[in-house]
C-alpha cells in the first residue's frame, strides 16, 4: 500500500521498536490503594441499598446489584494489576510517547513542537509514596493531553526541563 | 492608514449609548425566560387573580433594578489599546481588568439584532485562544468605529510585518471578493433539506424544559399524566394514531427547520478578504464572522440524504478552540455547490488543493461493519426477549423497523468510511445516509494516538485517533501495520515542519 512517494516510509522513525521506560514499582501501590478506596465506597453504597431497600422490589433485585458490584470490583483489581505492567513511556529526540492498557491498548505520541505547557502534579496518595505525574498539554484538547504517572519527582522535573528546553529550541530555529 | 484613525483608541473609549438599551434588553430577556415557568405555575395553580397586584409590583421593581444596573454597567465599561494589547475595564460590583495581547485574538466577529440595525451599531465579539473568561464582548459600537478597531487589531497582530504583508493588510480593509451568495430559492432548498430530526429534537427538549420547570414549581406532572395513562395505552396500541402522531411531528419539525433556516441564513454571503474569509447572514439578527486562513485548522463539508438529492453542501471552517467555546469557533456556510467548495479549498490551500483531487482513498477493515451489525443484532435480540416476556407482540414491528434501518445504516456507513493521505493532507470521509469529508493539513495535527481492543488485535487491526486544535479525527479499524506506519508518517511530518500551526 503506497502512501506517499516522497518519503520512504521504512526510513521513518518507528515507534514499535522503542525501548520503553517502566513506571516506578511503588506506583502499583498507589493504584491499588485508589482501587481499594473507590471499591469501599461502591460496596458501602450497594450494601446500604441492600439493607434500606428503598423501593417495593422483589428481594432478588436487591441482591443483583450487590453481585454485579462485587464482580466489577474483582475485575477492576485484576485490570489494575495487569494494566500496570503495560504502562510505560519513552522519550525521543523530538517527541514523547506514553502507552497503557492491558486489553484496551493505547499509545499516544506528542511532538515537542506542539507542546503548549508542561505541568507536574502530586496527589495526597502519590505524596506518601514520593511519586509525581507529568502532564504534557497540547492544543489538541482533553483527549490529546499526555500524562505520565508514577515517576519520581526528580525524574518528572528532569523530563519537564528536557521538554521545555526542546520546545524553546524548536521556536528558535 | 493614519488618516483613517481619526479616533484615538489609546484613549479610554466607551461603547455607543445604544449599549444601555441592549444590556437592558438582554437582562429583560434573561429575566422573562426565567419567569415563564413561574407564570405557567401561577396560571395552572389558579392563584394569579388573588396575587395579581403583588406580581405586577414585583415585576416593576425587578425591571427598574435591571435598568439601573444596565446604566451602571455601561458607564463602568470602557476599553483602550496600549501597544499590542487591548485593555478592558468593567464590572458593576466587582471590577475586572482584562488585558489581551492582539496575537491571542483569533477572530473579531460582528453581530446585529434589530436594535443594532435601527441605530447603526454592531455587537463585537473577540474570540481568544484562551479560556472563555477572556472573551471580549462589546455590546454596541458604531459600525465604522468597530471596523476600524478590527482592522487596527488584526493588522497589528503580526509582530514583525514585512512590507509585503503590510500592503496586503491595507488592501484587506476594503477589498473583498464575493465567493458565494445564498439566493432565496437556494435558501428554501436549504430549509427543506435541513435536518428535520434535529428540529424535532428541539420540540422534545422544549417539552422536557416545560416539564422540568413545572416540577420545580411544585406541580406534579407525572401524577396529572397518570390520570391519562389509559388513553396513552390506547394510543400506543393503535398503529394508525402512532403513524398520525409521527406525521404530525414531522410536519411541525419541518416548519421549525424552515423558519430556523430563514432566520439564520437569510442573505448569507461569503467573502474572501485578504488572507481570510468573512461570512454574514441572518434575517433579524445579522451575524458576521471572520476567520484568518492561519487560524483555520480543519475544513469539513457534508450533506445529508436530502441535501445529496439537492446537490448542496454545508461547509465548516474549523478554527482552533478552547474547550469552553468549541462550538462558537466553527465558521459555517450552507447551500453551497461542489464548485463553491472547491473554490473555498483553492483559496485556502492554493496550489496544494490539487492534491485532494488525486488522493489515494483507502477503506477501513470489514470488522468496522461487523462490529456495527453485531451491536444492532444484540440490541434487537434483547428487545425481542423483553417483548416475549411482556407479550406485547405489536412492538415487534418497531424492533423489526429498527433492525432493518440499523443494518442498512451499518452497510452505508462502512461503504462511505474512507481515509486518504497525500503529501500535505490527511482526509477522512464518512456519513451514513449523507456524506461528510474532513480535510486537514498534516502539520496542523497536535498529537496522534493508536488504540486497539482485544477483538481488533485478534484481526491485527488498530484505530488511529488524530488530535487537532479543533477536534478529533478518527480512522477506525485499519490493519495495525498500516496504522503504525501512518502514525509514524504523521508524527514525522509534524516534527519536520517549521511552519506555525496557528
Amino acid at each position: 500500500m503506497s502512501f506517499n512517494p516522497q518519503v520512504e516510509i521504512t526510513e521513518l522513525p518507528d515507534i514499535s521498536t522503542l525501548v520503553y521506560q517502566k513506571l516506578e514499582d511503588s506506583y502499583l501501590n498507589v493504584l491499588i490503594l485508589r482501587r481499594i478506596i473507590s471499591s469501599l465506597i461502591m460496596v458501602a453504597g450497594v450494601t446500604a441499598f441492600y439493607f434500606i431497600q428503598p423501593f417495593k422490589w422483589h428481594p432478588i433485585w436487591y441482591k443483583l446489584p450487590f453481585f454485579l458490584v462485587m464482580l466489577y470490583v474483582l475485575w477492576s483489581f485484576i485490570k489494575t494489576i495487569k494494566g500496570f505492567q503495560y504502562k510505560a513511556y519513552a522519550l525521543r529526540e523530538k517527541d514523547i510517547v506514553y502507552k497503557s492498557g492491558w486489553l484496551w491498548r493505547y499509545t499516544i505520541t506528542t511532538p515537542f513542537n506542539r507542546v503548549q505547557h508542561v505541568q507536574i502534579d502530586q496527589g495526597p496518595i502519590e505524596r506518601k509514596f514520593n511519586l509525581s505525574r507529568l502532564k504534557v498539554f497540547t492544543a489538541g484538547g482533553g483527549t490529546g493531553d499526555l500524562m505520565i504517572p508514577g515517576i519520581r519527582p526528580e525524574t518528572a522535573n528532569e523530563l519537564k526541563e528536557f521538554i521545555v528546553k526542546k520546545t524553546q529550541h524548536g521556536e528558535e530555529e | 492608514m493614519a488618516k483613517k484613525s481619526s479616533h484615538d483608541f489609546s484613549q479610554p473609549t466607551r461603547q455607543s449609548y445604544v449599549a444601555i438599551l441592549i444590556i437592558t434588553y438582554n437582562l429583560y430577556k434573561v429575566i422573562v425566560r426565567n419567569l415563564i415557568p413561574l407564570f405557567i405555575a401561577f396560571l395552572i395553580g389558579g392563584s394569579a387573580k388573588s396575587k395579581g397586584g403583588y406580581i405586577f409590583y414585583s415585576i416593576m421593581v425587578i425591571a427598574g433594578i435591571a435598568a439601573i444596573y444596565s446604566i451602571i454597567a455601561f458607564f463602568k465599561y470602557y476599553f483602550y489599546l496600549k501597544e499590542d494589547h487591548i485593555i478592558v475595564n468593567k464590572g458593576v460590583l466587582r471590577k475586572t481588568k482584562l488585558e489581551i495581547p492582539f496575537e491571542r485574538i483569533q477572530s473579531i466577529n460582528f453581530e446585529q439584532n434589530v436594535i443594532h440595525r435601527l441605530f447603526g451599531v454592531v455587537k463585537l465579539n473577540m474570540d481568544t485562544a484562551g479560556s472563555a473568561k477572556e472573551e471580549v464582548q462589546l455590546n454596541a459600537l458604531n459600525i465604522d468605529l468597530a471596523k476600524r478597531l478590527r482592522s487596527h487589531i488584526l493588522s497589528n497582530r503580526v509582530i514583525a510585518p514585512t512590507n509585503e504583508s503590510q500592503e496586503e493588510l491595507q488592501v484587506e480593509e476594503d477589498v473583498r471578493e464575493e465567493i458565494f451568495r445564498l439566493s432565496i430559492p437556494q435558501l428554501i432548498k436549504v430549509g427543506v433539506t435541513a435536518n428535520h430530526l434535529r428540529s424535532g429534537g428541539l420540540i422534545i427538549i422544549f417539552f422536557f424544559y416545560i416539564y422540568d420547570s413545572l416540577e420545580d414549581f411544585g406541580l406534579n406532572v407525572v401524577e396529572k399524566l397518570e390520570e391519562y395513562t389509559p388513553v396513552f395505552q390506547q394510543v400506543a396500541r393503535s398503529l394508525f394514531i402512532v403513524l398520525f402522531l409521527v406525521v404530525l411531528f414531522f410536519i411541525v419539525s419541518f416548519f421549525i427547520s424552515i423558519i430556523n433556516t430563514i432566520l439564520r441564513y437569510y442573505n448569507l454571503r461569503m467573502f474572501r478578504r485578504g488572507d481570510g474569509f468573512v461570512i454574514d447572514s441572518g434575517l433579524f439578527n445579522r451575524k458576521q464572522y471572520a476567520a484568518k486562513d492561519s487560524k483555520i485548522q480543519m475544513v469539513g463539508w457534508s450533506q445529508n440524504l436530502l441535501q445529496g438529492l439537492a446537490r448542496i453542501y454545508s461547509i465548516g471552517l474549523k478554527q482552533a478552540s478552547s474547550i469552553e467555546n468549541s462550538l462558537k469557533s466553527t465558521f459555517v456556510a450552507v447551500g453551497l455547490s461542489s464548485q463553491n467548495i472547491s473554490k473555498i479549498i483553492d483559496y485556502l490551500y492554493g496550489i496544494r488543493a490539487e492534491e485532494f483531487q488525486s488522493m489515494d482513498w483507502q477503506s477501513v477493515d470489514r470488522y468496522y461493519l461487523f462490529r456495527r451489525l453485531y451491536y444492532s443484532t444484540v440490541a434487537a435480540i434483547i428487545a425481542t426477549i423483553i417483548i416475549v416476556f411482556s407479550q406485547d407482540w405489536m412492538d415487534l414491528i418497531y424492533v423489526l423497523v429498527f433492525f432493518v434501518v440499523a443494518v442498512m445504516a451499518s452497510f452505508l456507513n462502512y461503504k462511505k468510511k474512507k481515509y486518504g493521505l497525500s503529501e500535505h493532507f490527511l482526509s477522512v470521509k464518512g456519513g451514513t445516509f449523507g456524506h461528510s469529508v474532513e480535510l486537514i493539513e498534516q502539520y496542523k495535527i497536535q498529537s496522534v494516538s493508536l488504540t486497539s481492543t482485544p477483538f481488533q488485535r485478534r484481526r491485527e487491526l488498530a484505530s488511529l485517533r488524530i488530535m487537532t486544535a479543533s477536534g478529533l479525527l478518527q480512522i477506525p479499524d485499519i490493519p495495525s501495520t498500516i496504522a503504525l506506519r501512518l502514525k509514524n508518517r504523521l508524527i514525522y511530518t509534524i516534527e519536520k515542519s517549521q511552519a506555525d500551526w496557528m
